[in-house]
């Protein structure tokens, strides 16, 4: 991509719990930042500049959680700059270091993510306050609405089924009873799936995520500077876009449906560009997809390239996406089974290097050598994609 | 001394943070419609898109809009959902919001839909599915909010 390529040496990443009642919000991110150094074998003294990617601070209530938690990702005396996109805050954090690497603005980034959504009793409640007060606050959306709405394109128009639905959750799960960080660690069935609990059609609860508290830490640097470290991932492609704000803006047109959402494509378009990636679905080795709802995996397969248009139900129905499939899709468990959402995108930023590293443990996928990371927030409005390498450009 | 092991304890707080929201002058004309029974959408004069409701630019075109159109009370469904789950400041549940293109936009506009029998939660009702025609209805008391009107099935045609 650039002269300075920037790479990751390092990730980092707290236990995720509905509530760490165990450390309180700066203690939370000093875990995951000092675990990510020593997964990096870096100093904080080699740290150039710091990137904070923390989501709505309503989580959190307190507004500007940068101050209050500047020393315990070591800010103090760095540069610090704060990113926020919503849910995509966590992949644009390192879309945000990795600009600065490869302009040599800085040598070595540390990106921070951090949430915490248990300090306050409703997170739909705060969800609602995103939606603009004039016209869609009235009417009471949130995320859950917003994503049935998706769901129910889906189902008129690209042949998803309950069955489809079932299955995504069923793998995600499974998968993240090999990640020993995954908040929720439960086997579950497709049969428990379709018989829990209704939350807006079609939307069940084991097609969501679960609210946790966590953080997540990355370190960055140059290619040239990773060469001497013992591991490292290389920053083959970025991308990122927004899409319009009003969902009855986008709902479809000549060229988009809202089913398939079209600012994830443009994300990856970029990023494949970048990595000069023609065929995703046969090049990419593993994909950690930001997709907190069973229906919105298999519209990112599509917005993704892994399938043409409407045939998404094509990977779950042949089991591509499982961890013995071609293409595995959120070995680590995903966001349906941890959502600290402001670190989810820079979580599965840290799980893409970790599999090219050949450093993600029991969910290692064998050989990967070329891994899709993506970040959604905003209601299906703003989009990351990273593709991480093993090997340098 | 160490530090002992028992779960820490919280300290309770709130925010309390009154606003007041500027809309501006075509949010303004919108809601003066509603209190009339009639909704209104702009025309680019550049594309020809009708937005509702209106806006004072076009994000595609990016040039300002300065024309109010009156669109039909009828429409199609675009996305719906039956909330089942209840949140802080729902309405109880069940109930469907959809977003729905009314005669004469391009864009759709997101109310509540009432007057559907919702009986059986398994599976949408007809009469809600995506493309089934439904009616803006208006209340008695208008206030100039979003919610002064929500849609109704239309059966009539049937
Ligand atoms: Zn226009």
């Amino acid at each position: 991509m650039s002269p300075q390529q920037p790479a990751v040496l390092g990730f980092g990443q707290t236990r995720y719990k509905t509530s760490r009642a165990d450390v309180g919000t700066p203690e939370l991110i000093f875990e995951a930042v000092s675990r990510a150094l020593a997964d990096a074998d870096t100093e904080l003294t080699e740290i150039d500049a710091v990137v904070f990617a923390s989501a709505p601070e309503v989580f959190e209530g307190v507004y500007e959680p940068d101050r209050w938690c500047v020393e315990a990702f070591g800010g103090v005396g760095k540069p610090l700059i704060r990113v926020h996109t919503g849910g995509a805050t966590g992949g644009s954090g390192p879309l945000a270091a990795s600009r600065l690497i490869a302009a040599g603005l800085y040598e070595t980034v540390l990106v921070v993510g951090l949430q915490r959504t248990s300090e306050t009793a409703d997170a739909q409640a705060v969800f609602t306050t995103i939606f603009d007060p004039v016209y869609e606050q009235d009417v009471q959306l949130n995320v859950i609405t917003g994503i049935a709405l998706v769901a129910s394109r889906q189902m008129k128009y690209f042949g998803l089924t309950e069955d489809h639905m079932a299955w995504v959750s069923t793998k995600n799960f499974g998968n993240a009873l090999r990640n020993p960080y995954a908040h929720l660690h439960r086997e579950i069935t497709e049969q428990e799936v379709k018989q829990s609990r209704s939350l807006a059609y079609p939307l069940r609860l084991l097609h969501t995520c679960p609210r946790s508290d966590g953080a997540a830490a990355v370190v960055m640097t140059s290619a040239e500077k990773a060469r001497g470290k013992s591991h490292a991932a290389y920053v083959a492609g970025l991308g990122c876009a927004a899409d319009v704000y009003r969902i009855g803006d986008r709902i479809h047109d000549d060229e988009s449906d809202f089913a398939i959402p079209r600012a994830q494509a443009w994300a990856a378009t970029e990023a494949y560009q970048e990595a000069g990636i023609t065929d995703p679905r046969r090049e990419l080795d593993v994909v950690e997809v930001y997709a907190p709802f069973a229906n919105l995996e298999i519209a990112y397969y599509e917005s993704l390239g892994l399938a043409p248009p409407g045939r998404g139900i094509d990977l779950v129905e042949t089991g591509a996406t499982a961890m013995d499939g071609d293409i595995p899709v959120v070995p680590s468990g995903g966001c349906m089974t941890t959502n600290p959402i402001g670190a989810t995108g820079l979580i599965r930023f840290g799980e893409a290097a970790a599999q090219v590293m050949g450093r993600a443990g029991d969910h290692q996928v064998d050989g990967a050598r070329l891994a899709l990371a993506t970040a959604c927030g905003g209601i299906d409005q703003f989009y990351t994609a990273a593709v991480l390498a093993a090997q340098p450009a | 001394m160490t530090v002992p092991t028992t779960v820490p304890t919280r300290i309770p707080g709130e925010w309390h943070i009154p606003y007041q929201y500027t809309i501006g002058t075509f949010a303004t004309a919108f809601f003066d419609a509603l209190r009339e029974q009639r909704i209104l959408g702009c025309r680019c004069a550049q594309c020809g898109r009708v937005s509702v409701p209106p806006k004072s630019f076009c994000e595609y075109c990016f040039v300002p809009i300065d024309e109010l159109v009156e669109v039909g009370d009828t429409g199609r469904i675009e996305a719906v959902t039956v909330v089942t789950a209840p949140f802080a400041g729902s309405p109880p549940v069940p109930y469907v919001v959809a977003y729905v293109r009314l005669a004469g936009a391009t864009s759709s506009i997101c109310n509540y839909v009432h007057g559907v029998d919702l009986g059986d939660l398994d599976r949408l009702p007809a009469d809600i599915a995506i493309e089934a025609p439904v009616r803006a209805v208006f209340g008695d008391k208008r206030e100039g909010r979003v919610t002064d009107f929500w849609f109704e099935p239309v059966r009539d045609r049937s």
